[in-house]
């Protein structure tokens, strides 16, 4: 508890000096679809499940192949 | 071949303001297949002493590497330092090839590839055998079409970028040891100094809250066998004077069998080793007549995700928690001594002064030891992003996508009120009384 709160202390108070003074926001900001782009929901299961020894069936849909 | 592994600096304030760090446990994954594969492997630590870039690309130099791997926690917010170190790597040592992995690179493969040229190869996934694969096909001068679980620019049309079918799904995790070879352990310590390390029990997790990437990223829930961590723990401890044990596990305790095995193999390895991670409130309410053994295998702390005290918040981010159950979570860990420390979500897009006031009073309820609270920040693999496309993005340094500066634009708030909100909970919840108590005169030492 006393390590934590060591820490609390000195990002609590870095916390506090960086948004008053080293903080620049945007005040009309683009979308965030137009700042990081489209979702990319389709692609979040990573990893083909199957078996290597039975490669050709798929489990899980994945991201199209280029 | 050559290959040096890069943990490049990080500029999260988690990672500059505490005097401790923890070992880049994706890059020690990697580096034991590797070693064991035949190839020569170094690690540059550069998070650990927030090495500059030129620096980190002098001490590359020096190994004369054939190629370099970097990876990064997972976070976005290290990707820009990432292109910027790649780039003057590929300055200085321009026969080089940089291959980039983790969870980011993962989903914006074709973006990096596109945008950074420094970039050469992106390992999709989890990397273990797919770093092996890439390697012996590189030394080969293979085919790199054949490599599972890889991206890259077409070698006869740059423009082009290919992607490889994704990699196999590792079933066993005791197939791949980490490299412990790689790091000094002296360097690394956690908790004050105690000297650490990160592991993971387990891979994934099976619960569908949508602002997580994690159940996507590793697919399927899977375990390490339980006695053979126990043991590993056990010879860290006994050869590398390791004393705490970070996990990195979204779900340690996902399986009360399997974590029950593992709790009652490392007290048999009487080790005197703590234990600190992260699980959900339902293991832990689960778990009530197995306490008094977390305790004993030395759990000291578990990071339970509350994330937002309205049961509507809640299914709307499908957390799959009750506000019953975490409450009831808190109350067992304090009755056997284990430190609760509670995350919380501030920045919904509908969030008022009325609904920081409610979140404040149902925190000093839940009444934990420690509080982290975090600003919403989405991740465009997650379901979650979808329904935060329209919002106003107010950061566009990402390097302060860290859960710790605002990102995102709310309705009904400015900025500064809303960090007002975020900082005075963090200090009520910090000073009152009962922490205080905690902090100064708990009668457990360990505890203090």
């Amino acid at each position: 508890m006393r390590w934590y709160s060591e820490m609390g202390r000195r990002t609590w108070l870095r916390e506090v000096f960086e948004f008053m003074f080293k903080t620049v926001r945007v005040r009309e900001g683009q979308s965030l679809k137009t700042f990081l782009g489209p979702t990319l929901e389709a692609r979040e299961y990573a990893l083909e499940k199957a078996n290597p020894a039975n490669s050709a069936r798929r489990i899980i849909p994945l991201t199209e192949s280029r | 071949m050559k290959v040096v592994l890069i943990n490049p600096p990080h500029t999260a304030i988690g990672s500059r303001i505490p005097d401790d760090h923890l070992p880049p446990l994706g890059l020690l994954c990697i580096g034991g297949p590797l070693i064991d594969a035949g190839f020569a492997v170094a690690l540059i630590d550069a998070d650990l002493s927030n090495m500059p870039l030129n620096r980190i690309v002098e001490e590359a130099a020096n190994r004369e590497p054939d190629v370099v791997m970097l990876g990064h926690s997972g976070s976005s917010s290290a990707h820009a330092t990432v292109v910027a170190l790649c780039g003057a790597l590929k300055q200085r040592l321009s026969d080089l090839i940089i291959v980039y992995g983790g969870v980011h690179p993962t989903y914006h493969w074709d973006e990096i590839l596109r945008d950074s040229p420094c970039i050469d190869i992106i390992v999709r996934e989890e990397g273990e055998q797919t770093v092996v694969d890439l390697m012996r096909t590189l030394k080969a001068q293979g085919d790199l079409h054949a490599v599972r679980g890889i991206a890259f620019r077409d070698p006869q049309d740059s423009a082009k970028v290919v992607e490889t079918p994704a990699a196999y799904m590792i079933r066993n995790l005791d197939d791949h040891r980490i490299g412990w070879e790689l790091i000094d352990h002296s360097s690394y310590s956690y908790w004050g100094g105690k000297r650490a390390v990160v592991l993971q029990f387990s891979r994934g997790c099976p619960y569908l809250c949508n602002y997580c990437g994690q159940r996507g990223y590793w697919t399927q829930w899977r375990h390490r066998d339980p006695v053979k961590l126990a043991r590993e723990i056990g010879r860290l401890h006994r050869e590398h004077g390791v004393e705490l044990i970070n996990f990195a596990d979204e779900l340690p305790t996902g399986s009360r069998r399997m974590w029950r095995t593992f709790l009652e193999a490392l007290i048999a390895e009487n080790v005197p080793v703590l234990l600190v991670g992260s699980t959900r409130a339902g293991d832990i309410v689960r778990d009530a007549d197995i306490l008094h053994l977390y305790r004993q295998a030395g759990v000291i702390r578990f990071l339970l995700g509350i994330e937002a005290y309205s049961e509507a918040t809640l299914t709307q981010i499908r957390k799959g928690a009750s506000v019953h159950e975490d409450r009831q979570a808190i109350r067992l860990m304090r009755q056997h001594g284990i430190i609760s420390m509670a995350t919380y979500v501030v920045g919904f897009e509908e969030e008022r002064d009325v609904d920081l006031w409610r979140s404040l009073r149902h925190l000093l309820r839940y009444d934990p030891d420690q509080i982290q609270l975090l600003y919403l920040t989405p991740h465009r693999w997650t379901p979650f992003y979808k329904t935060a496309e329209h919002r106003q993005v107010i950061q566009t340094d990402t390097r302060r996508w860290d859960y710790k500066h605002q990102v995102l634009a709310t309705r009904h708030m400015p900025p500064w009120r809303l960090f007002l909100w975020f900082k005075s909970i963090e200090l009520i919840l910090q000073l009152r009384p009962k922490a205080l108590y905690r902090l100064l005169g708990h009668p457990d030492a360990v505890f203090r």
